[in-house]
């Protein structure tokens, strides 16, 4: 781990990348602290003004601070990267655990099923899925979440496939370690390269398809902070407050290219094999 | 390429039966009761019961799927609930403007990944490398609601170069309508152009480390005839393949698009029907989607099976 820690502080896009997730994360965690205002405090008297020392990034339709919302957005895209990527990896990882190392008729019906999730344009999948649970920031990060659970199985059955001809599982079945007991021992704890990477990039898609549910005004309902909705609400008033538009499409793109920097990055050093 | 094909075709068919089924689920995902959440809750009983019948709601759940299926096959999609017309209809007048608008983007991103591609490979590790591929992470990550805005606010309120929304029939008028194409296709682009490049160059580099390019260069052959004639040739390949895939996400990304461009393809079609609760509307346009990505992928692999015969019998 220590040569793949030294091999990834020489990626400099790695870094850059690990910086700007770092960042999100301190402001998502620091909000409270980081904003200076309430996001839902409404100065009637303020409204549209562009950014001053008073409020860094301007104020909105409503006179609320622009900083304020991008920080507490920052909340809100995190906490959906994270808990959508954990739900898709809690159930993709053992389905495609499953099938890789039993193979036959379940590892043919799992992935068949994968593909036709997969086969879905993502933010359409998750559009219909938001329809069909109702409106609010927990349908969006199960939608999120259920998208993403065949792209975690596929990477994880592809690592138990290279892992089960390995000669260290020969060598554990022979001395009567259980089907489970090698998978969790033995080939689980070596094919958590692979899944780490894409629960990372995946990080970064479930980001994008929140604020694009948002934007769309099918995720998380105002007043709450959101990217997405702080963007499609800008679009009004644009042509004389351009600043609304300007941050929050911002922040967006930075915590994007941090979580696919970080994600490449690591994929360079844990999976050599897979870099493009 | 007989076997080939049946094969790729057995499991396209598979795949749609499965989609058919996660489309057809939608409406029993929802909590509570689905004819109350279209219809509201103040709506008398015989009204919901009317609904509920139309839509087979009253039969059990398999017996649905095979009415709904038996239906789809034949193009009935249902009727609209909001729009009192039928789906399919709506589908068929809405799916050519979400079509012209996602091969209008696969061009700009064709336009923008090649030589981009090709450039950063042959001066690899020079400003031109790191140029372009500083405009690929770019074009990955900023999110097409974004740069579609700051589109219209910089070349269509700005500049006035360009018109900020409205979609012109190309037939009608068309160079309205190439005005009215150019953002929502360069938002749309971007992204692809961005994934596109990087597997440019990096097929452009792969190629060039062969021998077979050496042996050109030796027999005399200028430099710009060797890229063109022999290295793009195989390393667009690999880039092809990559397009049917995307092919997918720009149909997904068309959602969004139509949306800020006011486009009225089959995107806006469904975010309509998700604020309107129409069901059979979202239902439908989700499925022509989905079908339509399945069946351009299976194209593109067919293609690239039968220009390199590896794929097909390995």
């Amino acid at each position: 781990m220590t040569r793949a820690y030294r091999h990834f502080l020489r990626n400099r896009l790695g870094i850059a990348g690990a910086t700007l997730a770092a960042l999100l994360l301190i402001v998502a965690l620091g909000a409270p602290w980081l904003a200076r205002e309430d996001p839902l405090d409404m100065h009637m008297a303020e409204t549209l003004r562009p950014p001053s020392a008073q409020h860094w990034f301007g104020t909105d339709q409503f006179g609320r601070d622009v900083w304020a919302r991008v920080v507490y957005g920052a909340r809100l895209s995190f906490t959906v990267g994270l808990v959508s990527m954990l739900l898709a990896t809690t159930l993709g990882m053992p389905l495609g655990a499953a099938a890789g190392y039993l193979g036959g008729t379940v590892d043919a019906v799992a992935m068949r099923v994968m593909d036709a999730i997969l086969a879905f344009p993502a933010i359409l999948l998750a559009i219909g899925l938001v329809a069909a649970l109702g409106p609010g920031r927990g349908s969006g990060i199960i939608a999120i979440g259920i998208v993403y659970i065949p792209v975690l199985a596929r990477v994880t059955r592809g690592a138990v496939l290279a892992r089960r001809a390995e000669e260290y599982v020969d060598a554990a079945r022979a001395v009567g370690v259980t089907d489970w007991g090698i998978l969790r021992r033995h080939v689980l704890p070596n094919s958590i390269a692979p899944i780490l990477v894409q629960a990372t990039v995946g990080f970064a898609s479930a980001v994008v398809i929140e604020a694009g549910l948002s934007f769309l005004g099918a995720g998380t309902p105002p007043p709450t902070p959101s990217w997405g909705s702080m963007l499609n609400e800008a679009r009004q008033f644009m042509v004389v407050a351009p600043h609304v538009a300007v941050f929050p499409g911002a922040a967006i793109s930075l915590a994007v290219l941090g979580f696919n920097l970080l994600g490449d990055g690591l994929r360079d050093v844990l999976d050599p094999r897979l870099k493009a | 390429m007989i076997r080939y094909l049946q094969a790729r075709v057995l499991a396209l068919l598979l795949i749609l039966v499965l989609m058919s089924v996660v489309v057809f689920s939608f409406l029993h995902l929802t909590p509570g009761d689905p004819v109350e959440a279209m219809l509201g809750s103040e709506v008398d009983q015989e009204t919901k019961d009317g609904l509920r019948h139309a839509l087979g709601l009253d039969q059990p759940l398999p017996v649905q799927y095979g009415l709904w299926m038996s239906r789809a096959l034949r193009g009935d999609l249902g009727s609209s609930i909001q729009m009192h017309q039928r789906v399919s209809a709506l589908l068929a007048e809405k799916l050519p403007v979400t079509i012209e608008l996602t091969a209008a983007a696969s061009v700009v991103g064709l336009l923008i990944a090649l030589p981009a591609g090709v450039l950063a490979a042959v001066r690899r590790n020079s400003a031109v490398d790191l140029g372009a591929m500083g405009i690929a992470l770019a074009g990955v990550s900023i999110p097409s609601f974004w740069l579609g805005v700051m589109l219209i606010l910089l070349f269509a309120l700005h500049w006035r170069i360009f018109p900020s929304i409205g979609y012109v029939p190309i037939f009608r008028d068309p160079i309205g309508a190439l005005r009215h194409l150019v953002l929502p296709a360069v938002t749309l682009g971007l992204g692809l152009a961005g994934t596109l490049t990087r597997m440019v160059r990096s097929g452009v580099l792969e190629e060039l480390g062969h021998e077979y390019v050496r042996t050109a260069k030796a027999k005399g052959l200028r430099f710009p005839t060797v890229i063109n004639r022999h290295v793009l040739r195989n390393a667009l390949l690999p880039t092809l393949t990559v397009l049917g895939v995307q092919v997918s996400v720009l149909l997904g990304g068309a959602v969004i698009t139509e949306q800020i461009f006011a486009w009225p393809g089959v995107g806006q079609l469904a975010v309509q029907a998700v604020q309107s609760r129409d069901y059979p509307v979202l239902q439908g346009s989700i499925l022509i989607i989905a079908v339509l990505a399945t069946v351009v992928q299976l194209v593109v692999d067919l293609a690239y099976a039968f220009m390199d015969p590896r794929i097909r019998l390995s």
